[in-house]
């Protein structure tokens, strides 16, 4: 006989109660990480935890919560506060019915369970990368190796009872080789055989030794090659502003301009779970929608927000199978690549600056666009397509659309990138932006 | 902590420790820690839903041969957690393999002791009906200036945290928190002008209270006509080497970030090199000039009803005021009990933990700039032509603390010592050296503004104040954009 597990007693009680709508999830995962600083581990983490969340609503008065260390005692408080809450607020009319239908779910996903037993391996792999950026010549590095496991159940009110696996390993490396000369890489993977800690870790430690003795640059527009890191910051934002939430907030530069050209022509990005072996490849949603394809932006034109029942009913539009419950968020980035080959990519840009890595990007105004952020790791004046020193202390201080717009040249490979600043998958190649506006500090 | 009480938390936390003893820790600690949530948000003056959150788990760190080993969970059962602490033991000995030495925590007193935040006015008596109605109140008050507010988002939340701290060496603390925030996302629109956008944010802890004291009704309203009035009137922000008077907003930010930040003692030591990065100080700059002698930066947990109060830290040490910079000399580090060591001092009782699932590490709590002397006045009295720069939106700093960014939001002109005309976006950026070094004279009109500092990986959201008085900065560069 089955066992019924946590969260379909809990979509039992809830009903039990006279909840009229309800999505109940549990979140059962395990991490383990080892982190590093100057060639050594300077902690090992593990985690193993088990969350519920539960979506309900009567009469279209809707409450979203989770909650942890659910015994089945507690449960019967949970569910109390819960219909208590979910009557004591008021109807809402981003209310949305739950989306019922013969939905398709894609089969045959695979997961590499073999990534949750590797504990201490971890070290050795970290021990790798360390390795590497030494013999690239790097004197020192610092990172973090995470190994993650876990397993989505999601039961509704309509009948949904789903199952989905995730595993995956991903590696943040940076090289010291003096302490303004830095490089940064990583390896991201679903599977073992995809993972490669030794590249990230010579990666980063040629950028680092290539980037001694930096120098100061004037500021002004210049045309800037971006590498997989800076790139894949750039774009998780801009598909980040697609949410429909973000845009009927305002919090993003493409509210009210469906339709409209915002980027140049050679950009196409699109949110894609359906990726086979993606870091973010996803079935489906926090509503039990199918995942599903969506393009955000084709040659240059915006397509689609990201959407959730929500989010879809205040837009006249239809989920896209991106919900969060409240705010819908891509699941897994993807640029079209170009057809330039990378190699190529430097002499395309003749003269310029090469920037493989940024962080800490901040707005002005979302709505606009308006942003800066810090030019990190190896940044490369270049003329004549060959890199001629190594630069310091700049900063991107521009606009997004205006980025987008100015995207000269795509390179014609994907890199899979998730780090400390690019939390949602994203796959990009590197590309050439026309007319960048730098500056530097006042005070160098 | 629903469902446990204190004796069985305790005993159990014990047990966790010893078993941990016995499998081969040299040192152990472990956390219960629970945050339980509520909140709400109106997005354009409608409820969005009715949001709760329970988080609870431990978290237990272990010493095994030099090696450091954190591991968490949220299934409290015997027997998972004596696979939690297995796994912790094992991932630690693993790692002291590559290690050239050994860590050790500095020697501190274990202190046995229960702290807690009062409440004049309980949050968990404030119904949500009445929270939404405060909200309503305070959207009205947005809405209703005469002005095109063509988007609000704004939220309420509230967060109880429970801590039980024990380690090896007898320390017992446990803790209650309550922390009520406040967020808002206001876009002001005009027909030929565009769009202006403000985010604030306010948190405190205690009571109702502490949300009444914000005047969050009168802010609102007062902010959407000062948007208004930067949209419609602002000029071009003037450039050049010139004077410039900060408010309490943007001396609060320049506290945190190009102080407070880089004296953190895991960043100098090179502990954080991969993600939030290192510093422009090293272990033997104390001492080191920074800035003029009118500066004078502080972190401070121990301030009553603020966003980052706490009176024992999360390695069970007592908290204190911390001199960051003394008369523009680098005085002391934010330090937890591992860096301590290293640098063969005691800890100055800065480790915090954002929740169970993470180690402690070293964070600010209420940073801010020393109050000094002088009236606003008299700051604007001394500058012939410059820029007074309120409030920002933008604003970033490198992972070494040394260029940074600030881009005004509320800003005017000061011509002949008085502030005139409104300026768009002066853009003020600078290195900390230059910016610490141009200050010569401080305001006393300290105040504070909360905010989630954001270190760490896996990602530590913690709450802080950021503060201090207005002040004035001598001949730096000013750039206008748009």
């Amino acid at each position: 006989m089955k066992m019924v597990e946590l969260h379909e007693k809990a979509l039992k009680m809830l009903a039990d109660r006279g909840v009229e709508e309800a999505i109940v999830t549990l979140y059962e995962s395990e991490e383990s990480s080892v982190r590093y600083a100057n060639n050594e581990p300077t902690v090992a983490l593990s985690e193993n935890i088990s969350i519920l969340t539960i979506y309900s609503s009567i009469k279209e008065r809707c409450f979203v919560g989770s909650f942890e260390n659910v015994s089945e005692d507690f449960l019967e408080k949970i569910v109390d506060e819960v219909v208590t809450l979910t009557k004591n607020s008021p109807p809402t009319p981003f209310y949305a019915p739950l989306p019922r239908g013969a939905f398709n779910y894609r089969v045959g996903k695979r997961v590499e369970r073999r990534i949750r037993q590797l504990d201490e391996q971890l070290v050795s792999h970290v021990s790798e990368a360390v390795r590497a950026s030494r013999e690239a010549g790097a004197e020192r590095s610092a990172g973090i190796l995470y190994s993650s496991h876990m397993v989505e159940k999601l039961a509704s009110s309509t009948g949904l009872s789903l199952q989905e696996e995730f595993a995956s390993l991903t590696l943040n490396h940076r090289a010291f080789a003096s302490p303004e000369a830095t490089g940064q890489w990583v390896s991201c993977s679903t599977s073992l055989e995809g993972f490669n800690p030794y590249e990230a870790g010579r990666k980063a430690g040629e950028i680092a030794v290539a980037s001694l003795n930096p120098v100061l640059i004037d500021e002004g527009a210049y045309d800037v090659y971006m590498g997989p890191l800076i790139f894949a910051n750039m774009m998780s934002e801009v598909a980040g502003f697609a949410s429909g939430f973000m845009v009927q907030i305002e919090m993003s530069f493409m509210t009210g301009k469906i339709g409209q050209k915002i980027g140049s022509e050679k950009l196409t990005i699109r949110d894609d779970p359906t990726m086979p072996g993606g870091l973010g490849e996803k079935i489906f949603d926090d509503e039990g929608i199918p995942t599903q394809r969506t393009i955000i932006i084709e040659k240059g034109v915006l397509r689609n927000y990201l959407h959730n029942s929500r989010t879809a009913k205040v837009a006249g539009a239809s989920s896209t199978g991106n919900a969060g419950i409240i705010s819908p968020h891509p699941w897994n980035i993807v640029v079209e690549p170009g057809n330039v080959k990378e190699e190529n990519m430097m002499q395309k840009l003749g003269k310029g600056l090469y920037l493989t890595n940024s962080w800490y990007q901040r707005y002005q105004n979302y709505r606009t666009g308006d942003f800066s952020t810090i030019v990190r790791d190896g940044a490369f004046y270049v003329e004549d397509g060959e890199v001629k020193h190594p630069v310091k202390g700049i900063r991107i201080s521009d606009n997004l659309q205006r980025i987008i717009s100015n995207i000269e040249e795509l390179s014609d490979r994907l890199y899979p990138i998730k780090w400390w600043e690019v939390t949602t998958p994203t796959y990009v190649p590197t590309a050439i932006i026309r007319n960048v506006r730098i500056t530097k500090a006042f005070g160098y | 902590m629903v469902g446990k009480g204190m004796n069985d938390i305790f005993e159990l936390l014990k047990k966790v420790l010893d078993y941990a003893v016995a499998t081969g820790a040299s040192y152990a600690e472990a956390r219960f820690h629970s945050d339980s949530d509520k909140g709400v948000a109106l997005k354009n003056g409608e409820v969005e839903a009715a949001e709760a959150s329970y988080e609870v788990g431990m978290g237990i760190r272990v010493l095994v041969n030099g090696g450091l080993g954190f591991a968490s969970t949220n299934m409290l059962k015997p027997e998972n957690l004596t696979r939690v602490v297995d796994k912790a033991v094992k991932m630690a000995r693993a790692s002291s393999c590559l290690k050239s030495s050994r860590i050790r925590f500095s020697e501190e007193e274990a202190y046995s002791v229960d702290w807690r935040v009062s409440e004049k006015k309980r949050l968990g008596d404030w119904s949500l009906s009445s929270k939404i109605d405060f909200l309503k109140t305070l959207d009205k008050a947005a809405i209703s200036q005469g002005v095109d507010v063509s988007s609000r988002y704004i939220e309420y939340s509230e967060r109880r945290t429970g801590r039980v701290y024990v380690n090896t060496e007898g320390a017992l603390v446990s803790a209650l928190v309550p922390r009520p925030s406040f967020f808002a996302l206001i876009t002001v629109a005009d027909p030929s002008k565009g769009v202006v956008q403000r985010t604030l944010q306010f948190g405190g802890s205690g009571g109702v209270e502490v949300v009444e004291s914000w005047r969050l009704e009168e802010k609102l309203g007062a902010e959407v006509k000062t948007l208004h009035k930067m949209l419609t009137e602002s000029v071009r922000a003037p450039e050049g080497v010139m004077d410039v008077v900060v408010g309490s907003e943007v001396a609060g930010i320049i506290s945190h970030e190009a102080s407070g930040h880089p004296g953190e003692a895991d960043r100098i030591l090179g502990r954080e090199g991969a993600q939030a990065g290192e510093s422009y100080l090293k272990a033997e700059d104390l001492g080191r000039k920074i800035g003029s002698e009118a500066v004078n930066v502080v972190d401070d947990p121990a301030i009553p009803g603020s966003y980052g109060f706490y009176l024992f830290d999360d390695e069970g040490v007592k908290a204190r005021r911390k001199f960051l910079i003394k008369e523009g000399r680098i005085c002391e580090f934010l330090m937890n009990r591992e860096t301590a060591a290293r640098l063969g001092v005691k800890s100055n009782g800065s480790a915090r933990a954002s929740r169970y699932g993470v180690e402690p590490i070293v964070r600010m709590s209420n940073t801010f700039i020393l109050p000094g002397d002088h009236s606003l006045e008299e700051l604007l009295s001394g500058v012939a032509k410059g820029v007074y720069v309120k409030s920002f939106m933008e604003w970033n700093i490198d992972d070494k603390r040394w260029n940074q960014r600030y881009v005004g939001l509320e800003a005017y002109m000061i011509e002949e010592g008085r502030i005139t005309r409104p300026v768009r976006n002066p853009v003020i950026e600078i290195t900390t050296e230059r910016l610490f070094s141009s200050v010569d004279a401080v305001g006393k009109d300290l105040d504070f503004v909360a905010a989630t500092c954001g270190k760490g990986d896996p990602m530590q959201g913690m709450p802080v104040y950021m503060g201090g008085p207005s002040f004035r900065m001598r001949n730096i560069m000013v750039r206008g954009v748009g």
